[in-house]
């Protein structure tokens, strides 16, 4: 969709050497792919994403949109197809939000009546309610209501593209959250391919399908965050990313994506015999008993039915740690087995059904493996 | 009565005793002193210079916050960039000039009378107008100016979409003070033959008549406030909503 072909921007001093800003930058972004430009302050991440709506001219190189070479198209309507967001929000005070979000129908002369319904429906996406925000002025919202029209004004004109430069990066730290979950969200259906500026390893984590890792205008590693945090190409992205790398991997890996593969599900009236046997035959040191209607109710371990064998399970049974969403990423699971100081934790549903269990040595197995592929499950 | 006794008692400060005492004295005082009788005299002629002295005040105004508007603009665009600032230096040399001194400068190239008249007072508003609009424009944030570019605005609508309602209320400000001067100024018209308030105040100093004096000075005073009055509820209604600090929702 975005293709980058040694794109170099040298930016002139009088009298000294002159700055590079970005240096022969090659890369690609798939179509509906979000693409994370991360670096320090000052690295040229921010002119990379300028030179591709042309606020800022490249001195050398390429760039493709779509297959087609950004050099012959006009800047103004080369912009017009590519939506815009920055930090410092840039809303018009003297326009209404709804002549806020339509600025760039407007430009292209598209329906007003379609353009205006666009606009409600852009603010229904992010919660705000149409019929009061319509008609207010961007200075009578708060700085993350604000933000979400800046998001949505870019969003208008149904561009292919979006380059968003640091969005939410003015925003307080509980805001941001909600604003880039209801962006990811967004995304998920509107399908746009997004370049991202940020400065923030952990946005970069939470948001990117790739990371673009920038030093000094040079371009060090371009890959998917697992394969980044798994892999650095050097100690610059090592340093970058942090020591706490392999922590954050688990923000990226889905509980149900750890789940072993035999759940070791038990009744109540199970006798015990027989399920000391399931147990020695998968090597497992837990059974969970569920109730009729498969909701955990409690575990049972190997230690405790090791002499007596006779009776059921449920007279041998210990009250569950505590149970994690499936949905759930491997950092909340992993925080939570250390809040009840535990070493593995049952997993449910939304129903509150018992799915498996996860166990510390699995999460740890899975960090080992490098690469790991998304979606890929053990076995 | 009654409305009046409702009326003090509900102004929470003394100003409303201030200005009933205050327009009682001067009652007692233009009655006794012949103001009244001087005034009734001199009626008709201050009806004709007063009509003179509005239709110059706002022919002057109107036309040099027009020209105001397009110099402070045409300073702000980028190929002017470069001499904006030394043509900026010279609106505030010129602002240095005294008034006086301009019409008089004014009158010698142009002569007697309503043409020198017009330009020496359109000279005096100029100014302000052209500072406000260059500072206004200018002032307009760089990432408000992103914004519109990134979106794909031509320089030009940038300007009339962006720039410049932005910079409205500053640039109404500056009209505001151009009108006060130019009211202020106006009386001195009189000095080059053209028909103004002042007619009545340079005679009373001639003559020595003090009445006259008091006349002429304080037609141009209530002159300046309801200019200023009518300007102050134009730009309350005339401006938009989003960019009249005036109307700015109180949180």
């Amino acid at each position: 969709m975005i293709r980058l072909e040694n794109l170099t921007k040298h930016f002139e001093v009088p009298g000294k050497e002159p700055i590079i800003a970005a240096n022969n930058v090659s890369m690609a972004v798939g179509k509906g792919e979000i693409c994370i430009f991360l670096g320090p302050s000052g690295c040229g991440k921010t002119t990379a994403l300028k030179m591709i709506n042309k606020l800022i001219p490249k001195t050398s190189g390429k760039i493709y949109i779509d297959g087609k070479d950004t050099d012959t198209m006009d800047p103004i309507a080369l912009r017009r197809e590519i939506g815009y967001v920055i930090q410092q929000i840039g809303l018009f005070p003297n326009m209404t939000i709804e002549a806020n979000i339509c600025v760039v129908p407007d430009l292209l002369k598209m329906d007003k009546k379609q353009s205006r319904k666009k606009a409600r429906e852009l603010l229904e996406m992010v919660n705000l309610e149409p019929n009061i925000f319509l008609k207010r002025y961007p200075r009578e919202l708060s700085g993350g209501q604000q933000q979400r029209i800046g998001v949505i004004r870019a969003l208008a004109a149904d561009p292919p593209v979006m380059l968003m430069d640091e969005p939410f990066g003015a925003i307080d730290p509980i805001n941001r959250e909600v604003i880039q979950d209801e962006f990811l969200k967004m995304n998920a259906e509107l399908g746009k391919t997004v370049l991202f500026v940020s400065h923030d390893i952990d946005e970069a984590v939470k948001m990117g399908d790739k990371i673009a890792i920038f030093r000094e205008g040079v371009l060090e590693q371009c890959d998917t965050p697992d394969e980044i945090l798994a892999n650095p190409a050097n100690n610059f992205v090592k340093e970058f990313v942090g020591a706490d790398r392999a922590l954050k991997r688990l923000k990226l890996i889905r509980v149900n994506e750890a789940i072993l593969p035999f759940r070791m599900a038990v009744r109540p009236d199970d006798p015990l015999d027989s399920v000391a046997e399931k147990m020695r035959s998968r090597e497992a040191h837990i059974a969970v008993m569920v109730g009729p209607r498969g909701r955990a109710r409690g575990f049972i371990t190997k230690e405790e039915i090791k002499g007596d064998q006779s009776g059921i399970v449920s007279e041998y049974i210990d009250p569950l740690p505590g149970t994690i969403h499936e949905n759930d990423n491997l950092h909340d699971a992993v925080s939570q087995m250390y809040s009840h100081a535990t070493d593995w934790m049952p997993v449910v549903d939304d129903d509150g059904a018992y799915k498996g269990y996860i166990t510390q040595h699995i999460v740890a197995s899975l960090l080992g493996e490098v690469p790991r592929k998304p979606g890929e499950k053990i076995t | 009565m009654n409305y009046i006794i409702e009326l003090i008692r509900r102004s929470k400060t003394f100003f409303v005793y201030i200005l009933l005492a205050l327009t009682y004295l001067f009652g007692v005082f233009s009655e006794s002193s012949g103001l009244i009788n001087e005034f009734m005299d001199s009626y008709e002629d201050w009806v004709y210079l007063l009509k003179q002295n509005v239709i110059m005040v706002f022919a002057s105004g109107i036309t040099a916050s027009f020209l105001g508007i397009c110099a402070g603009i045409l300073m702000t665009r980028p190929w002017f960039k470069r001499y904006a600032e030394a043509f900026s230096q010279s609106f505030n040399i010129l602002s240095a000039v005294p008034t006086l001194a301009i019409l008089a400068i004014i009158m010698t190239l142009t002569g007697l009378g309503f043409k020198s008249a017009f330009i020496g007072l359109l000279t005096v508003t100029i100014l302000p107008v052209v500072r406000n609009t260059y500072q206004g424009i200018s002032e307009v944030p760089d990432h408000m100016i992103e914004a519109a570019s990134g979106q794909g605005m031509t320089e030009r609508q940038i300007l009339w979409k962006v720039q410049f309602p932005n910079a409205l209320y500053v640039i109404s400000a500056g009209i505001r003070t151009g009108f006060a001067l130019n009211v202020g100024t106006s009386p001195l018209i009189t000095l080059i033959a053209a028909d103004s308030l002042g007619e009545f105040i340079f005679t009373g100093i001639q003559l020595n008549e003090f009445s006259s004096l008091l006349i002429g000075s304080l037609s141009v005073a209530i002159l300046a406030i309801g200019t200023d009055f009518i300007l102050s509820k134009l730009q309350y209604w005339l401006l938009p909503k989003g960019v009249n600090p005036q109307r700015f929702v109180q949180e």
